[in-house]
């Protein structure tokens, strides 16, 4: 008499494969219901206050609302992504934490650059319409200086715009920014710093090459950079992350929003784009004092107002390196760093504690200033 | 004399003194033509056949370029509009870019390669079996993962990318220009003319800025 089969493996191997088809059924369930005007992004209520082309201040708030009295903040993102990560949705909105604290909140919207914009260089941003809407806000407030928060490259547009307007800023807070581009160098790490050793591997005329001929730099351009950065990530994104996300409503909505706000990728303007790889992510010139925008050299220096510098250890985008380089670089004598949890977009989206802690950092920093 | 015979008619035509001179035109238009032909063969067919050779495809671009342009390019000519000659001048960025294409797929399969070895490797020494099958995805994933980052910050990588980058925008200029030359053609803006004005206004606004900000600046009347 044969053998009874042991049919234990038959049955898990048949179990793992309904399971993995009843996972992949239910994201083809939810892929057919969901549509693309489901996926909301930056919902908080907003009014325009002043808007240059396609560049608009905002202050958050139902309109016509505004807080007396209070030194608003102004916060600035990056030109590269949109500031709509700052409002992902109501539970990770760094926006509408930073109104629970109490804060009175203005923010910009540099837009998508378009042909018109590309001779656009970092001086005219801070300058011209950085200034410009600082001046709205103080004007807005009745307030002679107020706060400025610049997140990542936002945070480079702050920091130099604190050295050329000093007297207008209050108190000036960095996150994720980067300070010293070549920090990465003597802290190598295969996960992190991509865009530094990208950069460096071009020679300079690869990038006037590269702006010239498209007039600004595509927003594709700078996605390719982030896929090579982190390549399993973005082979596995739209299988199996895509899968794991949608066996839960809120996961897969989140996982949307993120596509959604990773997919509205904004040119780099031209003459900001050169500067921003060549000035400083190839020559370094920040932290050198050798930066020049509108024809004025950035001495950090002149930065005397209090500081407060917030980075995370896990930033694969600017290494923390990049971010704690400015301690001793500036010329004020209140600095203050804080270690947020996170990745580089994570502490901008995070909910839970870690969007309480940062909300109460920020806001106990500024009451004591 | 005449006759009604056509062969004594056929007979006399070729007694005729003028027939030598008649062959001899003949011969000389043939040669003239077997000349053009044989330049034709020497000056387009050949470069045509080194074009189907495979074995060509990854070396010289310029070579390649240079080639096609042989196969296909006219001269310039004041009357004739010449499309078909400007399109050629996209040819030697356009091979670049193949070549590039093909070097890049030629490192793409070293590193699969590298992937699968690697992995086969981890897998063994953690003595996993196959069909272990979520914590062997999760050690696929993070051999890929491993070693695509190394390949992405490689010096290969950064060679490949320059070599991309340069022939890319080569081939956008050259595209640009061609079809510059339509706009032109029907009295469309070109790229050359808006960037033009736009650098104008760009101009404008930042002495615009500079004025006002010394117009701030400067004391009013009633200071004076």
């Amino acid at each position: 008499m044969s053998e009874i089969p042991d049919t234990a493996p038959i049955t898990t191997e048949l179990t793992r494969l309904i399971e993995t088809q009843r996972r992949l059924a239910e994201t083809a369930r939810q892929l057919a219901v969901t549509r693309d005007r489901d996926v909301e992004l930056a919902t908080m209520p907003k009014e325009e206050v002043h808007r240059i082309g396609d560049k608009v201040l905002y202050h958050c708030g139902e309109p016509g609302e505004r807080s007396t009295g209070k030194v608003p903040v102004l916060v600035i993102y990056a030109l590269v992504g949109r500031y709509t990560v700052l409002d992902l949705q109501p539970d990770r909105s760094f926006l509408g934490s930073l109104m629970e604290g109490g804060l009175d909140v203005y923010v910009v919207d540099w837009g998508h650059p378009n042909r018109a914009c590309r001779y656009d260089d970092l001086g005219d941003y801070v300058e011209g319409y950085l200034d410009a809407f600082v001046d709205t806000v103080r004007t807005e407030s009745g307030q002679e200086a107020i706060n400025l928060l610049g997140i990542c490259q936002g945070g480079v547009l702050s920091l130099c715009y604190a050295a050329m307007f000093p007297e207008k800023l209050r108190n000036l807070i960095l996150a994720v920014t980067p300070v010293d581009f070549h920090a990465d160098i003597d802290d190598p790490h295969p996960g992190r710093g991509f865009m530094n050793v990208w950069a460096r591997s071009l020679d300079a005329a690869d990038i006037d090459l590269l702006v010239d001929t498209y007039g600004n730099v595509p927003g594709e351009i700078g996605g390719m950079a982030f896929t090579l950065m982190t390549p399993m990530r973005s082979l596995a994104k739209y299988n199996l992350t895509l899968v794991e996300a949608s066996q839960d409503d809120a996961k897969l909505m989140n996982f949307l929003r993120m596509e959604k706000w990773l997919a509205d990728r904004p040119a780099h303007a031209g003459g900001a784009a050169k500067q921003w790889l060549n000035d400083l992510y190839r020559e370094n010139r920040l932290v050198r004092g050798e930066l020049v925008l509108s024809g004025e050299r950035i001495d950090l220096g002149r930065v005397t107002m209090p500081i407060l510098n917030i980075y995370t250890e896990t930033d694969h985008i600017i290494p923390p390196a990049m971010t704690k380089a400015l301690r001793g670089k500036t010329g004020t004598s209140d600095y203050t760093e804080f270690v947020a949890r996170g990745g580089h977009i994570g502490v901008m989206v995070a909910g839970g504690s870690s969007r309480r802690t940062l909300r109460e950092t920020v806001t106990s920093w500024l009451a004591d200033r | 004399m005449s006759t009604s015979n056509p062969f004594q008619m056929w007979m006399d035509a070729l007694r005729n003194p003028k027939i030598s001179e008649i062959g001899e035109a003949s011969s000389q238009i043939m040669g003239a033509w077997t000349n053009a032909w044989q330049a034709a063969l020497v000056g387009r067919a050949v470069p045509a056949m080194e074009l189907l050779n495979p074995a060509t495809w990854g070396k010289d671009g310029q070579k390649i370029a240079d080639a096609l342009e042989s196969v296909l390019g006219t001269p310039q000519w004041s009357d004739f509009v010449s499309l078909d000659r400007e399109t050629l001048r996209t040819f030697a960025p356009a091979v670049e870019l193949a070549q590039v294409g093909q070097a890049y797929a030629a490192e793409v399969a070293r590193v699969t390669t590298e992937i699968c070895t690697t992995f086969q490797a981890r897998l063994s020494a953690k003595g996993m079996k196959v069909d272990d099958s979520g914590a062997a995805l999760d050690l696929w994933n993070d051999t890929v993962d491993e070693t695509l980052m190394a390949f992405n910050r490689s010096e290969t990588f950064a060679d490949l990318q320059r070599r991309f980058l340069r022939a890319m925008m080569a081939y956008l200029l050259e595209q640009r220009w061609l079809v510059g030359r339509v706009a032109e053609h029907y009295h469309l803006p070109t790229r050359e003319e808006i960037d033009e004005l736009a650098r104008r206004v760009h101009d404008l606004e930042r002495e615009n800025r500079r004025l006002r900000r010394d117009l701030s600046k400067a004391p009013s009347r009633s200071e004076e």
